[in-house]
């Protein structure tokens, strides 16, 4: 994940992306997604886990799902 | 220019919407175009209603007029029942258009009504030109309803148009439009997508092209377009360009939302008063892909690469409202 992230520290690397994806992307922040939200024991794991990390985020594809449907009903 | 935002009386607007037969549908935002277009016209000294007249001075104050149906609608009547009743008030300062209205006159001296009616085609445009200098709201106006029959609030309509929104052939449209059209700057261009997706039976213009060539060349409209052109130069500072979705009798019309307030609208070959949404073009997510990605989650034998394969065909479900 921290190579991942260090990869845009690089302008050249930057520029491409940019030309290839349209937006700029620098020290982005890093979103882990994994599992299933019944795969924690609760939610004080997940935030024990999240603050093991600087800068990362967990998402569980339970998460995805809940915000795609909000999302399908927002204009 | 500054301008007196003092809200008129409630009065003269319950005069207005008391002229309606057929009560419409006054949404909030409505009323509030009301008030502020009656509150320009008072300013002005514009006691001479009528459909024109309104149909501006709302216009002025809205990103999509209400279109006054005078079949539906006696503007005039209501018009001259506003105009006997405001009569009384405020009349002590002699009209501001007072030697225009001489000169027009003695130019017209062997048709008085021509003078009449020009000087309210110079009242309208003075008007409008104050009006229009006041920022835009992102108003929802609503009359005549077609395709939100039956609706008789914001909330209501506003959630019609989502779930429209949110079906599949709208969301397939947008999303083949904004696949492959990344602009250097990063953005995409939305009015490629409304180029797309415009079709024949909408009709979004500037009010004013529809107004007289007398009026049009009206030394005002020098103010008008320097309004316009404001309006378009303020687009380039907001974080994302916008869609305009307006409900028809066939679906949702799409055009790019310039943030020019001052459009009419009609549906097929009948006008209509619509409600108009906006929309960024990015975050819309449809149905059928929610349902097919918690259809993937759940198998049994899904793997992760089956789910990274689904997240890159459709990076709306990661990135939501963020792209665009």
């Amino acid at each position: 994940m921290r190579v991942y992230r260090n990869y845009f520290d690089d302008a050249g690397r930057r520029r491409l992306f940019h030309q290839k994806y349209g937006f700029e992307a620098f020290r982005p922040a890093i979103t882990v997604v994994i599992g299933r939200s019944s795969d924690y024991l609760d939610e004080i794991e997940r935030i024990e886990i999240e603050d093991e990390y600087r800068n990362l985020k967990l998402l569980t594809y339970d998460d995805i799902l809940l915000r795609a449907k909000q999302l399908a009903v927002m204009v | 220019m500054m301008f007196n935002m003092n809200p008129i009386p409630a009065r003269y607007l319950t005069h207005v919407l008391n002229a309606f037969p057929n009560p419409p549908i006054i949404t909030e935002k409505l009323r509030q175009s009301l008030i502020l277009g009656l509150e320009v016209a008072r300013q002005e000294d514009i006691y001479a209603f009528d459909d024109s007249l309104m149909l501006g001075l709302i216009a002025a104050r809205s990103v999509v007029i209400p279109v006054l149906d005078s079949a539906d609608v006696d503007i005039t009547a209501y018009a001259r029942r506003l105009r006997d009743h405001i009569s009384g008030h405020d009349r002590n300062t002699e009209s501001p258009f007072r030697d225009e209205y001489n000169a027009l006159k003695r130019k017209n001296k062997n048709d008085p009504g021509a003078a009449t009616q020009a000087y309210r085609n110079l009242q309208i445009a003075q008007a409008l030109a104050r009006a229009r200098e006041l920022p835009a709201i992102d108003t929802a106006c609503f009359l005549k309803a077609i395709f939100s029959n039956g609706f008789n609030s914001d909330r209501q309509i506003d959630d019609a148009t989502s779930q429209y929104l949110a079906t599949t052939p709208v969301i397939d449209e947008i999303e083949n439009v904004l696949h492959g059209r990344v602009r250097c700057s990063g953005r995409t261009k939305l009015s490629t997508i409304a180029d797309h997706l415009n079709d024949e039976f909408i009709f979004l213009g500037n009010v004013f092209e529809q107004l007289s060539p007398f009026v049009r060349n009206l030394s005002s409209f020098e103010r008008i377009e320097n309004a316009i052109r404001f309006a378009k130069n303020v687009e380039p500072f907001i974080e994302s360009s916008r869609l305009l979705l307006l409900p028809g009798s066939r679906g949702l019309h799409f055009r790019e939302f310039d943030y020019a307030n001052t459009y009419a609208c009609r549906d097929e070959h009948e006008l209509a008063g619509c409600k108009i949404n906006t929309c960024s073009g990015a975050g819309l997510i449809s149905w059928r892909d929610v349902e097919a990605f918690e259809f993937l989650i759940n198998r049994d034998n899904v793997s992760e690469w089956d789910i990274q394969q689904f997240l890159e065909r459709r990076p709306g479900f990661l990135l939501g409202n963020q792209r665009n």
